[in-house]
């Protein structure tokens, strides 16, 4: 009796206990990296699996997944273009490459665009980063992306903002200019006008209707990655014949409920462009920027078989400052469900 | 040195503090080498083009927010002023630093939207409206 007493008291003394713990400790220290890792690595093939098979869906027009061959981690992505691996079966002609994105300058010459392993899961995902000045992508083809009131669309992309500035441009298919020389299809931007910095001020502008949100339900200082939607849905005609239809914006998979009409509604901020839709002329699809024009209400200048040619044209402003590493475009009005589905499975 | 080790071999409670404490020291090397070997994820920011509002030198360097007072590379690398994001003119070619724009701004309702945000940043020098942020390719 005394003995076991004796070995039980120098067993658990303190100070042995103390040690275990340290050791369990630094174990944990050592090994948690590499749990996480795998965690990471497990999010990230079950986002590569989903990515693909969004492709096989006829409505899906773009999906760049910002990776390299076969959406894996492996391959560098080509260093001057976005591939488009949308089967868009339902759009007559299609051919996915028509629909690459382009790398671009808005200076011409070389782009300035840097690739890092610093997407959504760290270093299994690359992402684009665009530097704010110089930088944009352009999606030269327009037939497939040119929607009109009477269509239904959805565009969604993953964006890391390195800060909120003023007039930052996710994706723009618009000239903003004066009132005679501008035309909207669809756009959205941060409009620090709006709100007041860091609250996520956004605007959209579809067709002829430009909206605003004066806050969301996200910090955009700690927010890191975010997932934006836009989603447009042709409802009716009205008694004059004028298609009507619903926009909604989705942060983070959550509609952002009714915004400002600001063209109307708003008049102690700006008001919107507003313009005529665009159908016609030949405004290209832009990641991280705006167009305003130089030359391009003469037809004659744009030469789509030359996407650089856009560089001397245009002058591409309201250059985004921060990361992409997912763009897609559905030629069809995504149910809610979808779009948060669509989130859900590419969050960090 | 060999007698020492055998009379704690022989000692059950000092042979267990000397196992755990091997197993400790190992440990912590093992800790220190992977903490030194851990790959650092890639330095946040894009290559921007800055200007000194104090002494006015320009040159291109990697900036993430300028804004941010808590990082050291939002300051010159001349003088250590306060740096600003570099605007140029397309028409005269002057450089500036980029306008601030006050977050409550009140715009008079009959100002376009487009007007006013390109308006924000209007060439202090000519009154042109084609400027943008300076590229590090207009760096001489
Ligand atoms: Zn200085
Ligand atoms: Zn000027």
């Amino acid at each position: 009796m005394q003995s076991t007493k004796m070995i039980r008291k120098n067993f658990f003394s303190l100070i042995e206990i103390l040690m275990v713990l340290i050791v369990i400790a630094i174990l944990a220290t050592l090994l948690l990296p590499y749990l996480n890792e795998a965690r990471v690595q497990a999010k990230y093939t079950r986002w590569v699996a989903y990515n693909r098979n969004l492709s096989n869906d006829p409505s899906c027009i773009v999906n760049f997944n910002f990776q390299g061959a076969g959406g894996t981690f492996s391959a560098k992505p080509p260093d001057d273009i976005l591939v488009n691996s949308a089967a868009g079966a339902e759009s007559d002609g299609f051919s996915p490459q028509f629909y690459n994105g382009y790398l671009l300058n808005k200076n011409g010459g070389a782009h300035n665009f840097e690739w890092v392993r610093a997407g959504r899961y760290g270093k299994f995902k690359w992402a684009l980063q665009f530097n704010g000045s110089d930088t944009y992508v352009c999606v030269p083809t327009t037939t497939a992306v040119d929607f009109t009131p009477t269509d239904g669309f959805t565009l969604m992309c993953w964006v890391k903002f390195d800060r909120l500035s003023f007039g930052d441009t996710i994706f723009s298919k618009s000239l903003w200019g004066t009132a005679n020389d501008a035309a909207a299809q669809y756009d959205m931007y941060y409009n620090p006008y709006a709100g007041s910095f860091g609250q996520g001020s956004f605007d959209v502008d579809v067709f002829e209707t430009c909206g605003t949100w004066m806050s969301t339900h996200v910090d955009f200082d700690k927010a890191g990655w975010v997932h934006f939607a836009l989603r447009y849905k042709w409802t009716h005609n009205d008694s004059e014949g004028k298609p009507c239809g619903e926009i909604t914006a989705f942060i983070n998979g959550e509609p952002l409920g009714d915004f400002l009409d600001t063209t109307n509604e708003n008049p102690n901020t700006a008001t919107a462009t507003g313009y005529q839709p665009c159908i016609d002329m030949q405004v290209p699809l832009i990641l991280g920027g705006a167009g305003c024009y130089t030359k391009y209400w003469d037809k004659k200048n744009w030469d789509s078989s030359d996407p650089t040619s856009l560089a001397n044209n245009w002058l591409i402003k309201f250059n985004f400052q921060g990361k992409m590493d997912e763009f897609v475009v559905f030629k069809r009005p995504l149910p809610d469900a979808e779009i948060f589905g669509h989130y859900d499975m590419g969050r960090e | 040195m060999l007698e020492m080790l055998k009379k704690i071999w022989h000692n059950p409670r000092l042979r267990n503090k000397a196992v755990l404490g091997v197993v400790l020291f190992v440990l912590a090397i093992l800790l220190i080498y992977s903490l030194l070997t851990r790959e650092p994820p890639p330095p946040e920011g894009a290559i921007r083009v800055v200007i000194c509002e104090d002494c006015g030198e320009t040159y291109a360097t990697r900036i993430k927010d300028i804004d941010d007072p808590g990082d050291k590379r939002n300051k010159c690398r001349v003088c250590g002023g306060k740096l600003a994001l570099a605007w140029k003119c397309r028409e005269c070619k002057f450089e500036f630093p980029e306008n601030k724009i006050a977050s409550d701004g009140k715009l008079d309702n009959t100002m376009k939207k487009y007007q006013a945000v390109v308006n924000a940043n209007r060439c202090p020098n000519c009154g042109s409206l084609a400027t943008a942020p300076m590229s590090k390719d207009e760096l001489k």
